[in-house]
C-alpha cells in the first residue's frame, strides 16, 4: 500500500515535465488534462491512503513509510529519500491534492488565452511536488528540499508576468525574504543532527517522548527551535519577515489562493505540527511562537481594515490568519493548530478564487471602490464568497467558527497561553470581521459603480494587456459570471467553508449534542499524544468567551451595515483619524522601517566596503596577483617548451640526473 | 619443462590481437588502394570488427574473469591475474572502445584510406592489458613495446600532415629514449635480485619481497635501477621534468588518437607504477621524497602551463599532465584508500576526457580542424547539447560535484591527508584552484563570446560519436551523482595489491 | 666483493686517462697547422673522393624493403634454436612457432595487398 506514495509524489513531477519540456507544443487543451491529470490522480490516491491508514490498528499511531532510494550516506550522517505519511501528514496532503485539484481547474478558466498557458500548469505541478517532498519526507533534509522547492515556484510564479519588472520584484522580494528564513531552518536543522544524530521527525520526537534525553542541554532544544521558527516566520509570513506575502499577490489570482493561502504558507505551522516533540520540550520558543503569532496577527489585520485593493486585504487577511494558527501551536494546542490550517485552506482558497473571478468579471480592475452590487451579476460567486466570509468571520456554524473559537479558548485556557493574548487576538478576530465585511458591502452589495472611463487596463494593478484573452468583448459592458470551470471550484470551496467546521467540533459543542466526537482531534492523537499541553477545564468560561467572540463578530456585521448599507459614498470611518488612517494605510511603515534599517545600510556596506575593497582590491588583486605569478612562470617554463626534441631529452636527461643525484644525496646522508 | 599455461586467463588479450590479425586482412583485401570511398565503405566491417572485439574483450573481462574473483598466476608467473588487474583492464578498454568510435568519425571526416588505425589500436590495447597483467618484468617490458610502438605509428597517421609526423617522430624518439631507462633500470634491479635476493628472477613479487625485506638502505644500483624504472613509467604517464613530449604529441596527433594516449595510456602507467612501487616498496627504495616532489612539479608545471595555451588540445594535454600529477598523488599515500582512489581517478578521468575530446572531434572536418579556443567562439549558444557535453566534461574535470571528478580528487586528497601527506595536498588543491581558470575557458569562448567571421557549419551528426560521447557524458554523471558502488568497486580491486 | 673489480677499474681510468694526456699532448706541443677544406675529407692525399655529398637520396621504397628485410630476418633468427630444440619442444613448440609464422605471413599479405612491394 505504501507504494501508493511513489505516483502520489511523482505524478506531479510527470506532469511538470511533460508540460514544461513539451507544453508548447501540445496545446491548451492537452495541458490541461495532463496538469489536472497530474494532481487529480494523487488526489484520489490520497483518499484511497487515508482509508488504509483508518484500517490500521497500532497502538501507538500509525503510519505508512518507504525509502525511495539512499541519498546521501556520508560517515555517521545518513539521510534517504524516504516517505512518510501518518494522521497529520495525510491531512496535509488530503488538503495539498484536493484543494490543489480543484485550483487547477480554476486555473483552466482563469489562464485561458494567456499566452504562457502551459508554463503556468507547468510550474504549479512542480509546486505540488515539492510540496508532497514538504509533507511526506520522512527527514527534514526531504522536508528542506521540499521546502526549496516551493519557495523556487512561488518566485516563478509570483514573478510569472515577470514582463512587469514591478511583479519581477515582488518574486525577488519574496525569494530573499524567505531565503533569510532558510537560513535560520538550515542552521536548526544542523543543530538538530548534532544533538540527536538523526534528521527524522519520528525518531527525533521519539527520543523527547518521555521528556529530554539525559545529557541534553535544554538550551540547545530552545535554539534549535528558535532556529527552526526563524524559517516558520519567512515561508509562513510572521513577523518580522511577513512583508514579502503581500507583494506576491502581484502573481496570477489561482497562485494567491494555492500558495499563498492555502497551502505553502501554512508549512510553517506543518513543521512545527510535525517537531511537536521538540517544541514542547521548547517552552520559550513557543513562548515566542505565541507572542509573534498573535501580534502578526493584529499587525496584519489593522493593516486589512484600510486597504482598498481586494487582493490586497486578502493577502494581510492570511497574514492574521496564519498568525492564529502559530497561536495555537504557541499554546500547544497542535490538532486546533492543524484543524485552522484546514479550514482556513477551505474559506481562504475560496476568498481568493471569488476575488480572481470578480477581478476577471472587472477585467482586472482590482480597487474595490469600482465594484459594488456584483451580486445581481455574478450569484455564484457572490454566494460562495459570503459563505467564505461568514466561516473566516467566524458566525456558526461556519467553517472557521469552530477552528478560529477553539484558538481563542486554547490561547486563554492553556497553561501556555495568556489572557493577554487572548485580547489581542480577539482584537484580531473583530477586525478580521470588520474587513471582510467591508469587503462585501464595497463589493458584492450595494449599488454598482464601475470603473470610469480612462482608468482600469491602464491601472498599475494590471497592465498586463496580453492576459485579457477572450473576455475582451465584455469589455465596457455589465460585469457577467465566470465560466464552470471556476464556479465548481467555487461552489465546492463553498460547500466547504459551510461544513469544514464539523470535523473538529469542540467536544463542549459535542457533548451538548450528543457526544459528537471532535474527528479531526481524535484523528491526530496519535501524533501529539507525547506533547499535550495541559489546560484549565471552566466549561462555563468557555461557554462565555464563545459567545462573545460570536456576538462581537455579529456586532462587527451590523456596524458595517450601519456605515455603509445604502450608502453612495463609501467612507471610511477611521477616515475621522487620519493619523490611523495613514499610519495603516502604509503598513505601519514596516516597508519603509525595513529600507532605512536593514537594506540601505547593506546596500551601501555592499558597495563601499564589499564592492569597493574586498572586492576590487582584495579579491581582484589577489586573483590578478596569482595570474600574473602563473603567467610569469608559465613563460619561463614555456621557453623550455620551443618544439626542439633534442631540448626535450636534455630536459629528460636532466631531470633524471637531478633525481639520481638526490638520491646519491640520500645515501650519503 | 612443465609450466603451467592457462589461456583461459588471456582470453581478453586473445580476442584483441584476433581483431587485430582481422582487421589487417579485412583491410588489405577489402579497402583497395588509393584514396577513400564513400559508397559501401569496407570501414564499417572493420570498425565492427574491432569494436566487437573490445566489447566482447570488456565484457569478459567483467563478467567471466571477475566473477571468479580470486587471483591467479599462470605462465610461470610471468602473468597475473587479480581484481586489481582486472579493474585497470576494464578502465583501459573503456577508453580505448570509446577512442576507437570517436576515431572512426574522425577517419571518415579526413578520408584516411586504410583501417590501419582500428588495427594499431587494438593491438596497443593487447600491449597495455599484457602490461597491466605483467607479473614479471619482461612480461611488462614486452607489453611496454607491444603498447608503445603502434602509438607511435598511430600518432604518425595522418601521412601527409607534417604536424602528425613530428609528433609521431618526437614520441618515437623520446619513447625509446625512455624504454631504454627502463630497461636499464630493470637490468640493474635484476642484478639487485641476483645479489641479494639469492634467485636470479624477474618476477616481481620476488623482488619486491627482497627489496621489502633488505636491511638498511639499498646499494646504490638497486636504486638507481628502482628510479630509472620508475622514470620509464613517469614518461608515459608524462610526469614533470619527463613530460616535454606531452604537448607537442597530442597537439600533433590525430585528435581520437590524443584521447586514446590521454587515457589508456595513462591509466596502464598508473597500473604499472601501482603494481611494481604499490604499497610498501616505494618507501624501502627510498623514492617516497623523489615521487613528492615530481608530483609537486607535475601538478605545478601542468596547472600553471595550461593557463597560457591557445590551442584546445595543447590545453588538454597540459591538464593531462596535471592529472597524471593528482595520481602520483594517490600513488604517493600508499594506503588501500589511496590506490582505490587512484582507480577511481583513472576511470573518472577516462570517461571526462572521452567527452571532451569527443566534442573536438565532433566539430572538425578536413581543412577545418577545431582547436583553438577562437573556432570554439559561440559554439555553445548554436549547439547547445554540444555545450553542455563541453560544459559536464569540464565541470568533471575541475572536480566540481555533482560530477565524477569530484569524488575522484576526494578520494585522493582524503587518502593522502590520512597518510599525512598534508603539504602536498594543499598544493594539489591549490593547483586545482588554478585549473579552474583554465577549464573555464572553452565554456566561455561557447557561450559568452560571438562567432566570428562567417558561421561555421553544422557539423553532421555521427551516430558512433555520439554513442560515444553519451556514454562518457553519462558516466561522468553518474559516477558523481552514486560514487559509491564504483569507490567499493576500486576498493575491492586494490585488495589484491594488499601486502 | 665490489673490491675485486678495482683493479678493472683502475685499467679502465688509468687507458681513458692515457689517451687523453696523449691526445692534450698531441694538440699543445704539435705544430697548428693551417684550416684547410682538403683537411676535412676522409682521404687526405691518395684517391680523390668519388662522392662529396653523403646524403644522396634513396628511393623510399629501399627503406620499406629493408624493412621488411629486417622482420624475416629475424623469423630465420628465431627458426634456428627451434629447430634445435625441435624435440623437446614437441608439438607445442610447433604450434607456437607457427602462430608466429602466420602472423608474419598476415603482416606480408597486408603489405602486399597494399603494394608495399611494387617497385
Amino acid at each position: 500500500m505504501e507504494n501508493l506514495l511513489i505516483p502520489v509524489l511523482l505524478l506531479p513531477l510527470v506532469g511538470a515535465m511533460i508540460n514544461g519540456f513539451a507544453g508548447k507544443k501540445l496545446g491548451d487543451k492537452v495541458v490541461s488534462i495532463v496538469g489536472i491529470g497530474a494532481i487529480a490522480i494523487p488526489g484520489l490516491l490520497a483518499w484511497l491512503l487515508l482509508f488504509e491508514l483508518m484500517g490500521m490498528d497500532g497502538e501507538h499511531g500509525n503510519h505508512l513509510s518507504l525509502t525511495l532510494f539512499e541519498w546521501i550516506h556520508v560517515g555517521a550522517f545518513k539521510a534517504d529519500f524516504g516517505l512518510w505519511l501518518d494522521e497529520l501528514s495525510v491531512v496535509m496532503l488530503l488538503i495539498v491534492t484536493n484543494i490543489g485539484a480543484l485550483i487547477h481547474l480554476y486555473s483552466v478558466g482563469y489562464m485561458k488565452g494567456d499566452p504562457s498557458y502551459w508554463r503556468f500548469f507547468a510550474y504549479l505541478n512542480l509546486f505540488i511536488f515539492s510540496m508532497l517532498c514538504l509533507i511526506l519526507g520522512s527527514n527534514l533534509l526531504v522536508l528542506f528540499l521540499g521546502w526549496e522547492g516551493v519557495g523556487l515556484c512561488s518566485y516563478l510564479l509570483i514573478g510569472f508576468w515577470y514582463e512587469n519588472s514591478d511583479y519581477a520584484k515582488a518574486g525577488k522580494k519574496a525569494f530573499v525574504t524567505n531565503r533569510v528564513g532558510d537560513f535560520g531552518f538550515a542552521l536548526g536543522m544542523m543543530l538538530l543532527f548534532a544533538l540527536f544524530g538523526t534528521l527524522e521527525p519520528s525518531e527525533i520526537n521519539h527520543a523527547l517522548e518521555h521528556g529530554l534525553p539525559t545529557g541534553m542541554n535544554p538550551k540547545m532544544i530552545e535554539a534549535a527551535a528558535l532556529l527552526l521558527f526563524v524559517g516558520a516566520t519567512g515561508k509562513s509570513a510572521q513577523i518580522p519577515l511577513f512583508v514579502w506575502l503581500p507583494d506576491a499577490m502581484a502573481g496570477p489570482t489561482p497562485v494567491s489562493a494555492l500558495i499563498h493561502a492555502a497551502t505553502m504558507v501554512t508549512a510553517g505551522v506543518y513543521m512545527i505540527a510535525r517537531l511537536n516533540g521538540l517544541f514542547f520540550h521548547a517552552e520559550f520558543a513557543m513562548h515566542v511562537v505565541l507572542v509573534i503569532g498573535a501580534a502578526t496577527a493584529l499587525l496584519a489585520a489593522t493593516i486589512g481594515l484600510v486597504q482598498n485593493d481586494i487582493k490586497k486585504v486578502l493577502a494581510y487577511s492570511t497574514v492574521s490568519q496564519l498568525g492564529f494558527m502559530f497561536v495555537a501551536m504557541g499554546a500547544g494546542a497542535w490538532a486546533v493548530g492543524i484543524f485552522h490550517l484546514m479550514t482556513h485552506a477551505f474559506f481562504k482558497a475560496c476568498l481568493f478564487l471569488g476575488s480572481g473571478s470578480v477581478i476577471l468579471a472587472m477585467h482586472h480592475e482590482q480597487d474595490m471602490r469600482f465594484y459594488g452590487g456584483l451580486s445581481k451579476f455574478m450569484p455564484k460567486t457572490y454566494w460562495t464568497f459570503f459563505a467564505a466570509t461568514l466561516a473566516i468571520s467566524g458566525i456558526f456554524p461556519f467553517a472557521g467558527f469552530f477552528s478560529k473559537d477553539e484558538i481563542l479558548w486554547f490561547a486563554y485556557a492553556s497553561d501556555r497561553g495568556h489572557p493577554v493574548i487572548y485580547v489581542v487576538v480577539l482584537a484580531a478576530a473583530i477586525c478580521t470581521a470588520f474587513y471582510m465585511f467591508r469587503i462585501m458591502w464595497m463589493t458584492f452589495w450595494g449599488e454598482h459603480r464601475g470603473v470610469p472611463e480612462g482608468h482600469g487596463d491602464h491601472d498599475d494593478h494590471d497592465d498586463h494587456s496580453d492576459h485579457e484573452g477572450d473576455h475582451d468583448d465584455h469589455h465596457g459592458g455589465d460585469p457577467v459570471e465566470s465560466p464552470w470551470t471556476m464556479t465548481v471550484p467555487l461552489i465546492v470551496l463553498g460547500a466547504l467553508s459551510l461544513v469544514g467546521g464539523f470535523l473538529g467540533v469542540p467536544h463542549l459543542l459535542g457533548n451538548v449534542a450528543g457526544h459528537f466526537p471532535n474527528l479531526l482531534h481524535d484523528w491526530l492523537h496519535p501524533v501529539f499524544q507525547y506533547s499535550e499541553v495541559h489546560y484549565t477545564h471552566a466549561d462555563g468560561l468557555e461557554w462565555g468567551l464563545m459567545g462573545l467572540s460570536l456576538g462581537l463578530a455579529l456586532s462587527v456585521w451590523g456596524v458595517t451595515a450601519m456605515l455603509w448599507r445604502g450608502k453612495d459614498k463609501l467612507t471610511h470611518p477611521l477616515d475621522k483619524v487620519p493619523a490611523v488612517h495613514k499610519l495603516l494605510w502604509n503598513k505601519w511603515y514596516v516597508d519603509e522601517l525595513y529600507e532605512v534599517a536593514l537594506i540601505g545600510p547593506i546596500v551601501k556596506f555592499s558597495r563601499e566596503v564589499l564592492w569597493k575593497i574586498v572586492d576590487e582590491v582584495c579579491i581582484d588583486g589577489t586573483v590578478n596577483f596569482v595570474g600574473g605569478v602563473c603567467k610569469t612562470v608559465a613563460d619561463g617554463l614555456g621557453r623550455l617548451q620551443n618544439g626542439d626534441v633534442g631540448n626535450y631529452a636534455t630536459v629528460m636527461v636532466g631531470g633524471m640526473l637531478f633525481l639520481l643525484l638526490c638520491l646519491a644525496g640520500y645515501g650519503l646522508w | 619443462m612443465n609450466i603451467d599455461l592457462d589461456f583461459s586467463l588471456m582470453i581478453p588479450e586473445l580476442i584483441l590481437a584476433g581483431a587485430a590479425v582481422l582487421v589487417l586482412l579485412l583491410d588489405a583485401f577489402l579497402v583497395p588502394p588509393g584514396p577513400s570511398q564513400d559508397e559501401g565503405d569496407p570501414r564499417d566491417i572493420t570498425l565492427a570488427v574491432s569494436v566487437l572485439g573490445m566489447a566482447i574483450a570488456a565484457i569478459w573481462t567483467i563478467t567471466v574473469l571477475w566473477a571468479d574473483g580470486t587471483s591467479r598466476v599462470s605462465f610461470g608467473g610471468l602473468f597475473v591475474v587479480d581484481a586489481f588487474a582486472l579493474f585497470f583492464k576494464e578502465v583501459v578498454l573503456i577508453g580505448a572502445g570509446l577512442s576507437l568510435l570517436l576515431s572512426d568519425a574522425w577517419l571518415r571526416h579526413h578520408r584516411v584510406p586504410s583501417a590501419a588505425p582500428h588495427c594499431l589500436m587494438l593491438l596497443a590495447t593487447a600491449g597495455m592489458l599484457y602490461m597491466i597483467s605483467a607479473g614479471d618484468l619482461v612480461m611488462l617490458f614486452l607489453g611496454l613495446e607491444v603498447m608503445s610502438i603502434p602509438i607511435y605509428c598511430l600518432a604518425a597517421s595522418l601521412r601527409w600532415d607534417d604536424r602528425s609526423i613530428e609528433a609521431g617522430i618526437k614520441y618515437l624518439v623520446l619513447g625509446s629514449f625512455a624504454t631504454a631507462l627502463m630497461l636499464f633500470g630493470m637490468a640493474l634491479i635484476y642484478a639487485f635480485q641476483g645479489f641479494e635476493g639469492g634467485v636470479a628472477t624477474m618476477s616481481i613479487a620476488a623482488i619486491q619481497e627482497t627489496i621489502v625485506l633488505h636491511d638498511g638502505p639499498l646499494p646504490g644500483y638497486a636504486f638507481a635501477g628502482g628510479l630509472l624504472m620508475l622514470i620509464g613509467m613517469l614518461f608515459k604517464i608524462s610526469a614533470a621534468p619527463f613530460h616535454m613530449w606531452t604537448p607537442d604529441v597530442y597537439e600533433g596527433s590525430p585528435t581520437p588518437v590524443t584521447a586514446y594516449m590521454s587515457v589508456a595510456v595513462k591509466a596502464t602507467a598508473a597500473a604499472v607504477i601501482l603494481r611494481v612501487f604499490g604499497g610498501p616498496v616505494l618507501e624501502a627504495m627510498g623514492l617516497e621524497g623523489l615521487l613528492w616532489g615530481v608530483a609537486a612539479l607535475t601538478m605545478i608545471v601542468g596547472n600553471v602551463m595550461a593557463l597560457t595555451q591557445d590551442n584546445v588540445k595543447r590545453m588538454l594535454a597540459y591538464s593531462s599532465i596535471a592529472h597524471g600529477g593528482y595520481i602520483l598523488v594517490g600513488v604517493l599515500a600508499a594506503s588501500p584508500d589511496g590506490q582505490a582512489g587512484v582507480l577511481y581517478y583513472t576511470l573518472a578521468y577516462t570517461v571526462g576526457n572521452i567527452a571532451a575530446f569527443g566534442v573536438l572531434v565532433h566539430l572538425s572536418r578536413q581543412g577545418h580542424e577545431v582547436e583553438t579556443f577562437d573556432q570554439l567562439r559561440g559554439l555553445g549558444t548554436r549547439f547547445p547539447l554540444v555545450g553542455l557535453v563541453m560544459t559536464i566534461a569540464m565541470l568533471s574535470l575541475i572536480g566540481i560535484p555533482p560530477f565524477a571528478g569530484f569524488f575522484a580528487k576526494f578520494a585522493i586528497f582524503k587518502a593522502a591527508i590520512g597518510s599525512g601527506f598534508v603539504g602536498l595536498t594543499i598544493l594539489a588543491l591549490l593547483t586545482s584552484a588554478i585549473s579552474v581558470a583554465y577549464y573555464l575557458r572553452p565554456l566561455v569562448a561557447m557561450f559568452m563570446t560571438e562567432e566570428i567571421g562567417a558561421p561555421a557549419p553544422r557539423p553532421e551528426l555521427q551516430p558512433r560519436l555520439a554513442l560515444a560521447v553519451a556514454i562518457a557524458v553519462i558516466a561522468t554523471v553518474v559516477l558523481g551523482v552514486m560514487p559509491d558502488r564504483y569507490l567499493d568497486w576500486a576498493a575491492a580491486s586494490v585488495i589484491a595489491l594488499a601486502w | 666483493m665490489t673490491l675485486q673489480y678495482l683493479p678493472v677499474l683502475l685499467v679502465v681510468i688509468g687507458a681513458s686517462g692515457f689517451m687523453a694526456v696523449m691526445l692534450l699532448l698531441n694538440s699543445w706541443l704539435g705544430p697548428k697547422p693551417r684550416h684547410a677544406p682538403v683537411m676535412d675529407t676522409p682521404f687526405e692525399c691518395g684517391s680523390p673522393m668519388l662522392q662529396t655529398d653523403n646524403r644522396r637520396r634513396t628511393a623510399v621504397k629501399y627503406y620499406l624493403v629493408a624493412l621488411l628485410f629486417v622482420m624475416f630476418d629475424l623469423e630465420t633468427v628465431l627458426l634456428y634454436p627451434w629447430a634445435v630444440m625441435y624435440r623437446e619442444l614437441g608439438l607445442f613448440g610447433l604450434v607456437e612457432l607457427l602462430v608466429f609464422l602466420v602472423s608474419l605471413v598476415v603482416g606480408l599479405t597486408y603489405v602486399w595487398r597494399k603494394g608495399a612491394l611494387e617497385w
